[in-house]
C-alpha cells in the first residue's frame, strides 16, 4: 500500500511544484527540500492529499521537517484505521 | 512645455463579494491565513457573462460620466492589463468599440501589476510629444478567470476590477504628470507568469491545464517588493526635487498589506498616508492602483493641487512610480 501512496503524492508533487523537475522523489525527501515549499504551499498539499485519500491533514503536520516517508506511514495508518 | 493633465478619474468593481469564509475549497485552518498573510478580506469576482473589456467599458465610463465628456473626443485608448479578453487583438479594441469612441486609437500594455506605473508613463509621453491632446488610460483586470481556483498560493488573493484616468495635454500646466521612473529586471522573468498558451510552451505541448493558471513564486515577489518599493519611491522624489512631507498620499499596487506597512517604515512615512483598498478588493493587478487613486479623488483625500505618489511592482519583474498633481 505505501508504495501506491508514495506513487500518488509523486504525482501530486509533480503538478503542484513544477520546478521540483527531476530531483528525486523519495521516501527520504523533507517537504522542505521541495523547490518553493512554504506555508501556502503547505495548503495546496493539504487540498491534493485531502481529496485523493480519505482523511484529515492539518497544516502544523506539514511541516518542512516532516519526511514524505513519515506523511506515508501517516496516511497508510489513517487509511487502515478507517 | 504641454503636461499630461488629470482631468477625471473613474473605476468599476464587479458587484460579487467574496469573503475569505466563501473559499470552502480550502481548509477553515487556511482560510485564517488569508487575512494575516495579506491583509485581504474580501474579493470581487466578475459575472459568468462578463470579461475584462467589460469592467474596462464600464469604469471608462464613470470617467468620463463624471465631467461630462464624449467618448467621440477621445484620440486615444491605452489599456493595461495582463489578463486580456483574448490573446488577440488587444482587448482595448473592444473598449474603444464598446465606448464608442470612433476617431480613438486603442492599444493594450502588459506589464503585469506595474502596468498602471508604466501605462501612465506611456500615456503621458504620447501627450508631452505634443502629437496628442486627449487619451484615456484604463487599468482592467480579471484574475479569477486565470487562477486555479485550488491554488492557495494565488486565488485568495486577487480580485477583479478596471480603473481610468482621462488625461488632456494642458501647455504651462503645473500639474498632472510631474516625472516617472520604471525599471526592469528580465533575469526573474520566470518569478511571476502564466507559462502555459504562448509560444514558449504552446497548448498542444502544454503537460497539464494547470499550465495555463497564473502562478508566483511568493515568498520571492515579497522581498523584491520591499526591495524595490522603497528604492524607486525615494529616486522619484530626489529627482523631482520633492521632499516625502509635500506628498499627500503614497498610492502604491495593492499586494498585501505587510508590504504597504514595509514600505512606509523603511521611508519613515506614516502608514496613514498610503492608500490601501486590498483588504476589500483584494489585489486587483495593474488596476488596484488606478482604482485607489478614484477612490481618494472622489473620497476628497486628494483634491486638486495636492501631489500624490504612485508606486507599482509586479511580473518582469518590474517596477514604476509616478509623481503626480492632482
Amino acid at each position: 500500500m505505501h508504495e501506491k501512496i508514495l506513487t500518488t503524492i509523486k504525482s501530486g508533487i509533480a503538478e503542484l511544484f513544477p520546478d521540483v523537475g527531476k530531483i528525486p522523489i523519495t521516501a527520504q525527501m523533507r517537504l522542505g527540500d521541495i523547490p518553493d515549499y512554504d506555508s501556502m504551499a503547505a495548503v495546496n498539499l493539504q487540498v491534493f492529499l485531502e481529496e485523493r485519500f480519505p482523511l484529515k491533514v492539518s497544516l502544523d503536520m506539514l511541516a518542512e521537517d516532516m519526511t514524505l516517508g513519515e506523511l506515508i506511514e501517516y496516511i497508510g495508518r489513517y487509511v487502515k484505521s478507517n | 512645455m504641454q503636461r499630461a493633465r488629470i482631468l477625471s478619474t473613474g473605476s468599476f468593481l464587479p458587484d460579487r463579494i467574496l469573503s475569505n469564509e466563501d473559499l470552502s475549497q480550502f481548509s477553515a485552518e487556511a482560510r485564517k491565513l488569508i487575512a494575516e498573510k495579506t491583509g485581504v478580506q474580501t474579493r470581487r469576482h466578475a459575472a459568468e457573462d462578463q470579461c475584462t473589456s467589460d469592467l474596462a467599458v464600464a469604469a471608462a465610463r464613470a470617467c468620463l460620466r463624471r465631467i461630462d465628456f464624449p467618448p467621440d473626443r477621445l484620440e486615444g485608448i491605452v489599456l493595461s492589463t495582463s489578463s486580456p479578453d483574448r490573446m488577440q487583438p488587444a482587448t482595448a479594441t473592444r473598449v474603444q468599440h464598446g465606448l464608442g469612441a470612433d476617431n480613438a486609437f486603442a492599444f493594450d500594455i502588459n506589464s503585469v501589476c506595474s502596468g498602471s506605473s508604466f501605462g501612465i508613463a506611456v500615456v503621458d509621453s504620447l501627450i508631452r510629444s505634443g502629437a496628442f491632446r486627449t487619451i484615456l488610460f484604463i487599468a482592467s483586470e480579471m484574475y479569477s478567470r486565470i487562477l486555479s481556483p485550488r491554488d492557495f498560493s494565488t486565488y485568495p488573493f486577487f480580485g477583479d476590477g478596471a480603473g481610468a484616468i482621462l488625461f488632456r495635454a494642458e501647455p504651462g500646466c503645473t500639474g498632472g504628470v510631474l516625472h516617472s521612473c520604471l525599471g526592469t529586471d528580465g533575469s526573474r522573468h520566470d518569478t511571476i507568469c502564466v507559462p502555459g498558451g504562448g509560444t514558449m510552451l504552446p497548448f498542444e505541448k502544454m503537460p497539464g491545464p494547470r499550465s495555463a493558471f497564473f502562478r508566483m513564486k511568493g515568498e520571492e515577489v515579497f522581498a523584491f517588493t520591499l526591495d524595490k518599493g522603497p528604492k524607486i519611491i525615494r529616486r522619484l522624489l530626489e529627482e523631482a526635487g520633492v521632499a516625502p512631507g509635500e506628498v499627500k498620499r503614497f498610492i502604491c499596487h495593492q499586494a498585501n498589506i505587510n508590504i504597504l506597512h514595509g514600505i512606509a517604515g523603511q521611508l519613515g512615512i506614516p502608514r496613514e498616508r498610503f492608500a490601501v483598498n486590498l483588504d476589500r478588493y483584494g489585489n486587483t493587478a495593474s488596476a488596484s492602483v488606478l482604482i485607489a487613486l478614484d477612490e481618494a479623488v472622489a473620497g476628497g483625500e486628494l483634491v486638486p493641487g495636492d501631489l500624490a505618489v504612485i508606486a507599482a511592482f509586479g511580473g518582469g519583474l518590474s517596477w514604476g512610480a509616478n509623481l503626480i498633481r492632482i
